[in-house]
């Protein structure tokens, strides 16, 4: 595995999953969910990111999000969520990708643009921990992606994942704006929500 | 006289000190130099320079004129103009054919220019154009500049006077391109800048004196003409002037004069399309140009057609005094003018007038009256004879014999459709739908009178004053048109007779009849009698006379059935007897068929009606329409909904269904040869029905507005708009006026002690409507309270009734109505949402429920059951488990997931589902939305999927109306909005529309302000609204939309950099006005990032509490937006936003 540079022809839909791979990681690293030492940094289009060095680690996220990769080029997925949750399995932080990837043109899309956009997505993770207060310990993780339709019988057999019962919130919670963007062939947004409860501020 | 050319003189000099030496051409000239040294000697001697000047001009043309007689100039120019173009080949060419392109141009150079002033001289005498020397209004048409000084920069029109100011490129590219090429991209830049306004007011009113002909180089070489402004007469009923007759003074005469070249037969030809005016300012230029020629006339002449395709639409401002651009009065004026609107308002005062007389004297009992009589019917057909010309003329003693016809307009271009022609002129072909030129071609002596209203009102009523005298059962058909059923009363052709001398001793007019045993015969037989005749078809007679009969004389045969029976043979009625019911029915659908049937054996069923309940009240125009921008159109709709109000208003009704027909261009058609006629256009209609029956203007118009975008139309295609108001009750009444249909939804109803009345009314009314079943499934299983939940089927529906479109008000007022009910402890009364119920339906299917005929429990409203008799009480009681009569308490669910839980809310809800309901109905169909199953990676998660039907009677929240939750009490508002934010994180609604619908109602909500569509078009159109308002107020939003209008940064990051303008700029006062303004502004900025752009929904709430911190007016804003911002989020994620 590891860290792909683009190839030029841009398929956004790839990159889109690359990039998705990337921010887990980085996610991770960032709210602390590993000890520090199992990441190492690399460099991402440009932009220095933290990676997990665990083998099975690295095979779960790739795996989950290279499988995912088959919606994201169709267009169903709508969102891609990492939720986490403390030990008593309710949810604590819930960061959210919503795609909304848009009929491309056949010249394909500049990587270049993609990834001049998606690098402030990188910052603003990397930084996430100025507007979100800390994890209590021992605290897991999970993806559950979100799709347009219970499009099921798209969906072939040997697909590793799995219908998820949705963690939602059993009251309100608050969300915050991580990084949008909004282009052509792309509209992303990464925001996470939390609960209301705990000191949300600095 | 002296004054003016002593202020015009002393312009002169202004100019010519401005003009570097030796620049200006015959400066060196011996004249010249000679008359400028009097100049120097004697500056002030006024009246001999006046005459010096006047000399030297002349001289300067004489000088000019031989100029462009020297051929040896050509060489230089060629090589001036291949120097300045890039085409410098085609310009050779274009030399070798003399082409004189600007021919009618006569520009005036100011200053330093690219090619030079005395290039451009040349290239002037070279194309056919005129170089003048000397600045003067009248015979200059363009100014050429490359520079300008700021000072007149400031103010360009003390400089041009209105004339176009043009860079110097102009003429070469034009010479290039080998015609005259539009100015408009060659203005001056600063001036096109800095003075937008300046702008549009010059390209609309000088760009079609010169520059809207692109004409193809054929056309131009064949008729070398001045292309030059054109302007339209069209004043309804402008005096007929003689063609000859050039206008000297006003401006309605045409100047269509010969030059040389166009003759007139030729011009004749292409005069269909061609409008010609010349209005005050082209008149005198047109004159100034030609002194300077040395001809006499000018000519006017614009190929419209060509010019329409090719120009496009902007020579509308030849059009504006006649369109509804412009002329604010539009409706009004035209209705004034308006024989077909005469006829709908006679209709109006006829009905009023003898209305309440029929009501009294037969009324219903007709049909009784009709049956018992066994005496053959007679029916008489009264049709006074050309009645607009007829009434007109029995004034006018010397028209008597002479052919006249009626027209709304006697212009001289003969557009105006004749209305109605006399006898004398149907002699020489001249029909009614004629145009008045072709009329006149026809029969030159034709006589064109305008209308009388007034006289063709009295008359019309004393023709029914003596109907009505003779017959108790008079239809009218038109202000002089009438059946008169005479069964019973004598003999009928006594009766004709009488009234016909009666009618012409009271109007002096001349009626004719036609008598037979039914309408369509008496019809007939007027046919034959007219004019001035009786004549009656008995009924041995009618075998014989429809045989004759050919069948597109048949009322009700068209041009197009016409033509489809001539296809089959059929030519005459005789043919259609041969031909079976079955046939014709089969070919010409089944009412057509089975009239042709009955009427070519002169059957006619159809009884002689009296006054009909009038179903509707609207006003359509379809004469001269045509908008340029939005606006406009919302303008015209603003009089049209006036117009239909007060129209409401007079009648003393009031409607619920409002219909907006629009007329559209036919795709790839021209302009109507009727001038500012609709032409050939598509048509469309859009209805909505309100909740109560409303004659507020407003209302009509924020409705027809809102139709009217939902058309989505580019509004320079629209040639006619109409506004029609149906469904209609009397003021007061409260009452359908159809009656009894259960059209009206009122409480009233609710309470008819009719059971099965009471659950249909009670089950969400919008199912009704849109023609559902309904099944209701009962659950067996009894949890807290009783659930039961209703499970629509969707039928294919037949015949759907147009489908309401809610709108705010109206959600208001059911609202209104529904809290009225609510006060009497309604509480149950659930409208449960196509989604809810699909998924309801699939946990009820465990639960095995009996399927009954009855509305579920939630449905009924206690306060109707309360109100019935105890017996049928009882028998609710029975069926619904004695729990009918108790409130039903509303309950939280509890964890139970598998079982459907009815959490009973109160009736404002049900309302707000309704609504939805209704709205949504509209994507019904295509949006099924189905529950997501979310996916999961690790096993250890995955429970079964399991459906959790909370409060499976809210609708998603997607499909709220933001206005009607802003509607309710505060408390049940933060219960509603708890339960949507649960519903919401258990299961996602994917539905992409969720943004839109809620958007769309709020957008339609303020549509009264114009405030709408804030943020469409690039530049957004706020930024043209605010940008140029003069309005002090305005100056937070002016300030904004400076800094907008070129960026293509995100609103909120202009927003910062204005910020401190934002806070300084605010005045001591806010009025409501701006507060609204900024409000929507940003509301609807909201709306469109909400779905794809949280960061920036989040910014530009940042900055707003920033600017909040310092400014009154945007603190306000602020709170009063917030929560909007909030529920909006809520809505669309579920959560709150941290701002």
């Amino acid at each position: 595995m590891g860290v792909v540079r683009l190839c030029d022809r841009g398929d956004v839909g790839e990159l889109v999953c690359e990039f998705l791979e990337v921010c887990i990681h980085q996610l991770l690293c960032v709210r602390e969910l590993y000890p520090q030492e199992i990441f190492e940094r690399r460099r991402y289009i440009n932009t220095p990111v933290q990676w997990a060095r665990h083998p099975d680690l690295r095979e779960y996220i790739h795996s989950a999000v290279t499988n995912l990769q088959p919606w994201v080029q169709q267009g169903v997925v709508d969102k891609v969520t990492l939720l986490v949750m403390n030990k008593n399995r309710t949810l604590e932080e819930k960061f959210v990708f919503s795609f909304g990837l848009k009929q491309l043109s056949t010249a394909g899309v500049p990587a270049q643009h993609l990834e001049f956009a998606l690098r402030g997505f990188l910052l603003k993770i990397s930084v996430s921990d100025s507007f979100l207060s800390p994890l209590p310990p021992d605290c897991s993780w999970e993806l559950v992606t979100y799709l347009k339709s219970s499009s099921l019988d798209t969906i072939n057999k040997d697909q590793p994942w799995v219908p998820a019962d949705d963690e939602g919130w059993d009251q309100n919670f608050i969300m915050t704006s991580m990084k949008s963007m909004r282009s052509s062939y792309l509209d992303m947004q990464l925001y996470v929500e939390h609960s209301v409860e705990k000191p949300t501020d600095e | 006289m002296a004054g003016e050319e002593k202020e015009e003189e002393s312009l002169k000099r202004k100019k010519v000190d401005n003009v570097p030496r030796g620049m200006a051409w015959g400066a060196q000239s011996f004249a010249s130099a000679r008359i400028s040294s009097i100049r120097e000697k004697d500056p002030s001697s006024v009246s001999d320079f006046g005459r010096y000047m006047a000399e030297k001009r002349r001289k300067l043309n004489v000088q000019y004129n031989e100029d462009s007689s020297n051929k040896l100039l050509n060489n230089a120019t060629a090589a001036v103009a291949a120097l300045h173009s890039k085409e410098g080949q085609i310009v050779v060419a274009e030399i070798s054919t003399k082409s004189r392109i600007f021919n009618g141009i006569s520009i005036w150079v100011d200053g330093f220019t690219v090619p030079t002033h005395q290039e451009l001289r040349h290239l002037m005498l070279q194309y056919g154009g005129v170089f003048e020397n000397y600045f003067r209004r009248e015979l200059v048409t363009h100014i050429i500049c490359s520079t300008l000084p700021d000072s007149k920069i400031k103010n360009p029109r003390s400089l041009s006077r209105g004339l176009p100011i043009v860079k110097p490129e102009w003429i070469v590219d034009s010479i290039a391109a080998g015609r005259v090429l539009s100015w408009a991209p060659y203005q001056l830049q600063r001036i096109a800048l800095e003075h937008p306004n300046q702008r549009t007011l010059q390209s609309a009113y000088l760009n079609p004196k010169l520059d809207h002909c692109p004409l193809p180089l054929d056309w131009r070489d064949n008729y070398p003409t001045y292309s030059n402004m054109m302007d339209i007469d069209l004043e309804p009923r402008s005096e007929l002037l003689a063609l000859e007759n050039v206008p000297t003074s006003d401006n309605q005469g045409p100047s269509s004069v010969q030059d040389g070249a166009v003759n007139f037969t030729l011009l004749e030809e292409d005069l269909k399309g061609i409008e010609v005016k010349a209005d005050e300012c082209s008149e005198t230029e047109n004159q100034g140009v030609l002194e300077s020629h040395g001809k006499k006339d000018s000519v006017a002449i614009v190929d419209r057609s060509k010019r329409n395709t090719g120009a496009g639409y902007s020579d509308a401002a030849a059009a504006a005094t006649h369109s509804t651009l412009g002329d604010d009065n539009f409706v009004q004026n035209y209705f004034k003018s308006s024989r077909l609107h005469f006829i709908g308002t006679w209709r109006n005062r006829y009905q009023s007038r003898y209305g309440s007389f029929n009501d009294n004297s037969e009324g219903q009992d007709q049909q009784v009256f009709r049956a018992k009589s066994g005496s053959d019917p007679a029916v008489i057909h009264i049709d006074m004879d050309c009645f607009f010309v007829a009434v007109v003329v029995r004034d006018r003693p010397e028209l008597h014999d002479k052919p006249v016809a009626v027209c709304h307009s006697d212009s001289v271009r003969g557009s105006g459709e004749i209305s109605s022609a006399n006898y004398p002129a149907r002699a020489f072909g001249v029909r009614a739908g004629m145009f008045v030129r072709d009329a006149k071609a026809k029969c030159p002596d034709l006589e064109i009178v305008p209308y009388n209203f007034e006289a063709y009102e009295q008359v019309a009523d004393k023709v029914y004053n003596i109907l009505h005298h003779h017959c108790g059962r008079v239809q009218a058909v038109s202000c002089d048109e009438a059946f008169l059923d005479v069964t019973d009363q004598g003999d009928p052709c006594q009766i004709a007779s009488v009234i016909r001398s009666q009618i012409f001793e009271a109007t002096r007019c001349t009626a004719s009849a036609g008598v037979s045993k039914n309408k369509l015969l008496a019809r007939l037989a007027t046919r034959k009698a007219k004019p001035n005749g009786l004549y009656y078809i008995a009924p041995s007679e009618v075998e014989g006379f429809m045989d004759e009969l050919a069948v597109e004389d048949l009322p009700g045969v068209g041009w197009t059935l016409k033509e489809k029976l001539k296809s089959h043979n059929l030519h005459k009625c005789s043919d259609l007897l041969r031909v079976s019911k079955d046939f014709l029915q089969r070919e010409f659908g089944v009412k057509t068929g089975d009239m042709l049937w009955s009427y070519a054996r002169g059957i006619d069923t159809r009884e002689v009606q009296q006054a009909q309940i009038r179903k509707s009240i609207g006003a359509e125009v379809n004469w001269g329409v045509r908008f340029l921008v939005p606006e406009d159109a919302h303008r015209f709709l603003v009089t049209l909904s006036t117009e239909v109000a007060t129209r409401l208003q007079t009648a003393a009704v009031k409607g619920r269904t409002i219909t907006l027909k629009v007329k559209r261009r036919k795709e790839g058609s021209g302009e109507p040869s009727k001038f500012m006629g609709c032409g050939v256009c598509d048509n469309f209609s859009r209805s909505e029905t309100v909740g109560y029956a409303t004659d507020s203007q407003e209302i009509l118009l924020r409705v027809a507005k809102q139709l009217f975008n939902s058309f989505a139309f580019d509004v320079r295609d629209v040639r006619g708009v109409g506004l029609q108001v149906t469904r209609l009750e009397a003021v007061g009444s409260g009452q359908s006026l159809k009656g009894g249909q259960g059209q009206q939804r009122a409480l009233k109803s609710w309470l008819a002690p009719e059971i099965s009345k009471v659950m249909l009314d009670e089950s969400a009314p919008a199912d009704r409507n849109s023609g559902n079943q309904t099944i209701i499934h009962r659950s067996t299983e009894p949890l807290k309270t009783e659930a039961g939940e209703s499970i629509p089927v969707k039928s294919p529906a037949l015949d759907v009734p147009k489908l309401p479109l809610n709108t705010s008000a109206q959600d208001n007022n059911d609202l209104h109505a529904v809290f009225t009910a609510a006060e009497s402890g309604m509480r149950n009364f659930i409208a449960p949402d196509t989604k809810d119920r699909i998924q309801v339906g699939r946990s009820s299917t465990k639960a095995a429920p009996p399927p009954t005929n009855l509305p579920p429990l939630s449905e009924l409203d206690p306060s109707v059951l309360a109100s019935l008799p105890p017996e049928i009480l009882a028998e609710i009681r029975e069926v619904y488990g004695e729990l009918a009569a108790q409130p039903v308490v509303s309950s939280k669910p509890a964890k139970n997931y598998l079982s459907p839980v009815a959490v009973m809310k109160g009736a404002h809800k049900t309302k707000t589902s309704e609504v939805s309901n209704r709205v949504d109905r509209r994507e019904d169909g295509i949006r099924r939305v189905l529950p997501l199953e979310p996916l999961t990676e690790r096993g250890e998660s995955s429970r079964p999927p399991s459906v959790r039907p909370e409060i499976v009677a809210l609708p998603p929240a997607s499909q709220l109306d933001p206005s009607v939750m802003s509607a309710l009490p505060l408390s049940l508002r933060r219960e509603l909005e708890q339960e949507y934010k649960r519903q919401q994180v258990k299961k996602p609604d994917k539905s992409t529309l969720r943004v839109s619908e809620p958007e769309k109602l709020c957008v339609e909500r303020c549509s009264s302000t114009s405030l709408e569509d804030l943020w469409t078009g690039t530049p957004p159109k706020w930024v043209h609204m605010f940008k140029e308002s003069q309005d002090a107020e305005f100056s937070n939003l002016c300030v904004l939309a400076e800094h907008m209008a070129g960026a293509v940064r995100p609103f909120s990051v202009v927003m910062l950099s204005v910020l401190p303008h934002l806070s300084n700029a605010c005045s001591a006062t806010v009025s409501q006005k701006v507060i609204q303004s900024c409000m929507e502004l940003i509301k609807q900025y909201v709306q469109q990032m909400i779905a794809c752009d949280l960061e920036e929904v989040c910014m530009i709430m940042r900055v707003l509490k920033r600017v909040a911190a310092k400014s009154q007016l945007w603190r306000v804003v602020e709170d009063l937006i917030t929560p909007f911002v909030q529920g909006i989020v809520g809505e669309c994620y579920g959560g709150h936003l941290k701002i």
